[in-house]
C-alpha cells in the first residue's frame, strides 16, 4: 500500500486521508461500467419512450449497444471478483494472521474479526439513524457524530454489493439463456428478465438521486466532492460526515487544541441545547 | 403506303412512350417494373366504367365501397393475368344486380402447370378451414364465426414486392437474373412474373412489425380474444423478442417466427394442444433451436429452455389464481375461464405466482428506497438551510 499522510495540509486548510488509491481506482472503474451499463441498458426497459432511441444510437444502436452493455457488465463482475479477492486478502493480512501468530484462530474469533469489519452493519448504526432522524426532524441541533463509515455509506456500499449479485447473475441468465437453461428450468429466465430490469431500474434510481446528491447535488459539496479522486477529505466535511473519526484522527496526530465543535453542539460534542450552541463559519 | 404505316407505328410508339410516363407517375413504385411491360388490355371492358375513380356508393350497412379500379395497379398485382370475371361470377346485368361474394376456391380458367388443370385456391382453403383460423367442424362449430379471419383479411393484394430483396436487397441484382430469363423467354413482362411469383415465396413480403399488426389487429382485442376463450396477445409486448422487434433487429422474432416457423404454413396454423402445432411441447425444442436448418435463432435449446414462458402471463393466468367465483359469470367469460383451467398446469400457475411475487417485490422496494431517498434528502436540505439562518444570527 503507498504511504498517505493522515492529515494534509494545504492553503493553511486541513485534509483528512480516507481512500487508497486502490479503492479509488475500484470506484473510478464500478462508476464508469455502471453508467455505461445504465445508458446502454436503460433503452431497452424503456423502449418506447421518446429518448429510448437516440440514446441507443449514441452507442450504435442496435448492432453495438448490447456489445457495449455486455463488455462493460463483464468488466464490471470482474470487478466484483477483484473486490471479494481484495477483501479476503485484507482480511488474511489484518485478521487471520495475528489470529495465527496469537494462537487464537477459532471459528467464534473469526466470526468477531468479520463482525469487526469496516463495512460490517452494526448496533451503532441503527442508533446513528435514529440520532438522524431526531436531528432531521427538529427535534435536536446536533447532527450525528459519525465513524469513519457511517451507515450511509454502509448503505452505499451494500447496495450496489447487492445489486451486482442481482443484476449480474440475472444478466449472465440473460445472455447465456441456453446455456442456463441446461442447469436450470425455462422459468427461470422468465425470473432473470424481470429481476434484471426491475433491479437496475433501483439501482439506477438509487444512484441518481441518493449517491448523486450526497457527492455532487448536496449544499456541502456542489457541485462535486473530490474525495473520490484525491483521497482526502475536506476538514468541514469531515465534522459534518465523520466527527467521531474526526476527533480520533486529530488526537492521534497531536492537534488536540485545534479541534472544532459539532456544529449544533457545545464546547465539546456531548454538551447540547441552541442557547449553548457556538457558531461555526463554512 | 409505307411512309403511312411509318408514321403510324412512330405515333403508336410515342403513344406508348406517353402512357408509360403517364402510368410511371401514377405508380411510382411501380415504375421500375412496369417500364418494358405490356400493359393487358381491358378485354372484359370493365374500365369503361371502373376507370373513375369516383366511382363508389355507401352500402346498406353504410359501408364504403369503392369499385374504382386502378389498371396498372391491377395488372401489377399477384392476379394481373386474370380477366375480371374468373373471379368475379356473374355480373351479367349492368348494373349489377346478381353480385356474387368473390369465392377463392373458384376456378379460375388458368391452368395450373403440374396437373394441366383449372386453377383454384381450393387446396389452401381446405387446409385453413381445418386450422386454428377455420370453421370445418360441424359438430363443433366454432362461437362467433364472424371474428374469424376470411381470405381477404390477411391477403390484402397489395402489389407485387419490387423485383429486389430476394437474394439481397439489390434491384441490380434481379434485373442481372432476369436478363438470363428474357434471353430465352423473349417476353420481358411473362418473364418479369414468372420471377415474381418464384421470388414472391421466397421473402417476407411484411415487416416483423407488419405481421404483428396484422395479427394483433384481433388478437389484441380482449374482448374478441376472451369470446373465443383466448388471451389478450399484449402479454407478447411485454417480451424481449418484441424489443427486437422494435428496434428492428434482423430476423426479429414476430409472431410467425414461432408460431408459422420454416417447414409450416400460415394457412394451417394448430393450437399449441395439437401435435401439429410448431408451439406444442413436442416440437418445442426445435422451433427455437432448429427450423429446418435455415434459421436457428437459440442453436442449444433444451427442453426446459423451451419450457419457458415466452408471452408474459396474461387474462387466463390471473383467472385461475383468483379462482373464478371472482368472475363475472358472462357466456364469454366463463368459456375463458374454462379454457384456464384447462391451459394452466399447477407448474404453469406456480410460475406466475413466483414471477408475481418478483414484480410485487420490487413495486414495493423501489418506491420504498426511493421514497425513503427523497425525503432524507428534503429534510437534510431543510437542515442545511436552517443551519445556515441559525449561524447568521
Amino acid at each position: 500500500m503507498e504511504k498517505q499522510f493522515t492529515i494534509k495540509i494545504k492553503n493553511g486548510r486541513k485534509y483528512f486521508y480516507r481512500f487508497s488509491l486502490n479503492q479509488r481506482f475500484q470506484h473510478i472503474f464500478l462508476f464508469s461500467t455502471v453508467i455505461t451499463l445504465v445508458l446502454t441498458g436503460m433503452p431497452l426497459k424503456f423502449y418506447d419512450t421518446r429518448w429510448a432511441k437516440p440514446l441507443y444510437a449514441i452507442f450504435g444502436g442496435i448492432n453495438y449497444t448490447p456489445v457495449v452493455h455486455k463488455v462493460a457488465g463483464v468488466l464490471l463482475l470482474m470487478l466484483f471478483v477483484y473486490h471479494i479477492g481484495y477483501l479476503i486478502y485484507n482480511f488474511t493480512v489484518d485478521e487471520v494472521k495475528p489470529l495465527k501468530a496469537a494462537g487464537r484462530l477459532n471459528l467464534p474469533s473469526l466470526l468477531q474479526a468479520i463482525m469487526r469489519q469496516p463495512m460490517m452493519p452494526q448496533w451503532r448504526d441503527a442508533k446513528e439513524i435514529l440520532q438522524l432522524m431526531k436531528y432531521l426532524f427538529f427535534l435536536t441541533p446536533e447532527r450525528v457524530a459519525g465513524d469513519k463509515y457511517t451507515w450511509k455509506e454502509k448503505f452505499d456500499y451494500w447496495a450496489p454489493f447487492w445489486g451486482i449479485v442481482i443484476i449480474g447473475s440475472s444478466g449472465l441468465i440473460r445472455w447465456q439463456k441456453e446455456l442456463f437453461s441446461h442447469l436450470f428450468s425455462g422459468e427461470l429466465i422468465n425470473y432473470a428478465v424481470i429481476a434484471h430490469g426491475d433491479e437496475a431500474l433501483l439501482a439506477a434510481l438509487f444512484l441518481f438521486i441518493w449517491h448523486f446528491y450526497n457527492v455532487h447535488l448536496s449544499t456541502m459539496v456542489f457541485p462535486m466532492g473530490t474525495v473520490f479522486l484525491t483521497g482526502y477529505l475536506s476538514e468541514e466535511m469531515m465534522i459534518h460526515e465523520h466527527y467521531g473519526q474526526y476527533v480520533e484522527v486529530m488526537k492521534q496526530a497531536g492537534l488536540e487544541r485545534e479541534i472544532q465543535p459539532l456544529p449544533g453542539s457545545g464546547d465539546q460534542h456531548r454538551a447540547r441545547g441552541p442557547e449553548t450552541a457556538a457558531p461555526v463559519g463554512y | 403506303m409505307r411512309m403511312r404505316d411509318t408514321r403510324r407505328s412512330g405515333s403508336y410508339a410515342a403513344f406508348k412512350i406517353m402512357l408509360a410516363l403517364l402510368a410511371a407517375a401514377l405508380a411510382f413504385p411501380l415504375t421500375a417494373f412496369s417500364a418494358g411491360g405490356e400493359i393487358r388490355t381491358d378485354t372484359e371492358n370493365c374500365l369503361i366504367c371502373h376507370r373513375y375513380p369516383g366511382m363508389g356508393r355507401f352500402d346498406e350497412a353504410g359501408v364504403k365501397r369503392i369499385y374504382y379500379i386502378n389498371e396498372m395497379k391491377f395488372a401489377n398485382s399477384v392476379h394481373g393475368k386474370l380477366k375480371c370475371t374468373n373471379c368475379h361470377v356473374g355480373l351479367d346485368k349492368i348494373p349489377h344486380t346478381d353480385i356474387r361474394k368473390v369465392d377463392c376456391t373458384t376456378q379460375c380458367h388458368l391452368k395450373e402447370p403440374s396437373t394441366e388443370r383449372e386453377f383454384s385456391h381450393t387446396n389452401m382453403v381446405e387446409k385453413y378451414n381445418h386450422s386454428v383460423h377455420g370453421n370445418s367442424d360441424p359438430n363443433n362449430p366454432k362461437p362467433f364465426p364472424e371474428d374469424l379471419p376470411t381470405c381477404t383479411y390477411c391477403h390484402d393484394n397489395s402489389i407485387r414486392s419490387p423485383l429486389e430483396g430476394v437474394w439481397g436487397t439489390s434491384q441490380a441484382l434481379a434485373n442481372e437474373t432476369l436478363s438470363r430469363c428474357v434471353g430465352c423467354h423473349t417476353k420481358d413482362h411473362w418473364a418479369q412474373n414468372y420471377y415474381l411469383h418464384v421470388t414472391h415465396r421466397m421473402r417476407h413480403l411484411r415487416s416483423q412489425a407488419e405481421i404483428i399488426k396484422l395479427c394483433t389487429s384481433c388478437h389484441e382485442d380482449s374482448e374478441k380474444m376472451s369470446r373465443h376463450g383466448l388471451d389478450s396477445i399484449a402479454t407478447f409486448k411485454d417480451t424481449f423478442h418484441w424489443n427486437l422487434v422494435k428496434f428492428k433487429v434482423k430476423d426479429a422474432p414476430d409472431c410467425i417466427s414461432c408460431h408459422v416457423p420454416i417447414g409450416f404454413t400460415t394457412h394451417d396454423i394448430r393450437p399449441k394442444y395439437d401435435q401439429a402445432s410448431s408451439v406444442n411441447k413436442r416440437n418445442r425444442v426445435n422451433t427455437c433451436s432448429n427450423q429446418g436448418g435455415i434459421q436457428s435463432c437459440h442453436p442449444g435449446a433444451t427442453d426446459d429452455f423451451a419450457g419457458g414462458r415466452v408471452h408474459a402471463y396474461g387474462t387466463k393466468a390471473q383467472l385461475v389464481v383468483d379462482g373464478a367465483q371472482s368472475i363475472a359469470v358472462e357466456a364469454d367469460e366463463s368459456l375463458l375461464s374454462e379454457r384456464a383451467r384447462r391451459d394452466m398446469s399447477e407448474r404453469e400457475i406456480m410460475n406466475f405466482k413466483i414471477l408475481s411475487y418478483i414484480r410485487l417485490f420490487y413495486k414495493i422496494l423501489i418506491p420504498m428506497v426511493i421514497g425513503f431517498m427523497v425525503c432524507h434528502q428534503t429534510l437534510d436540505l431543510l437542515a442545511t438551510l436552517r443551519k445556515n439562518r441559525h449561524n447568521s444570527h
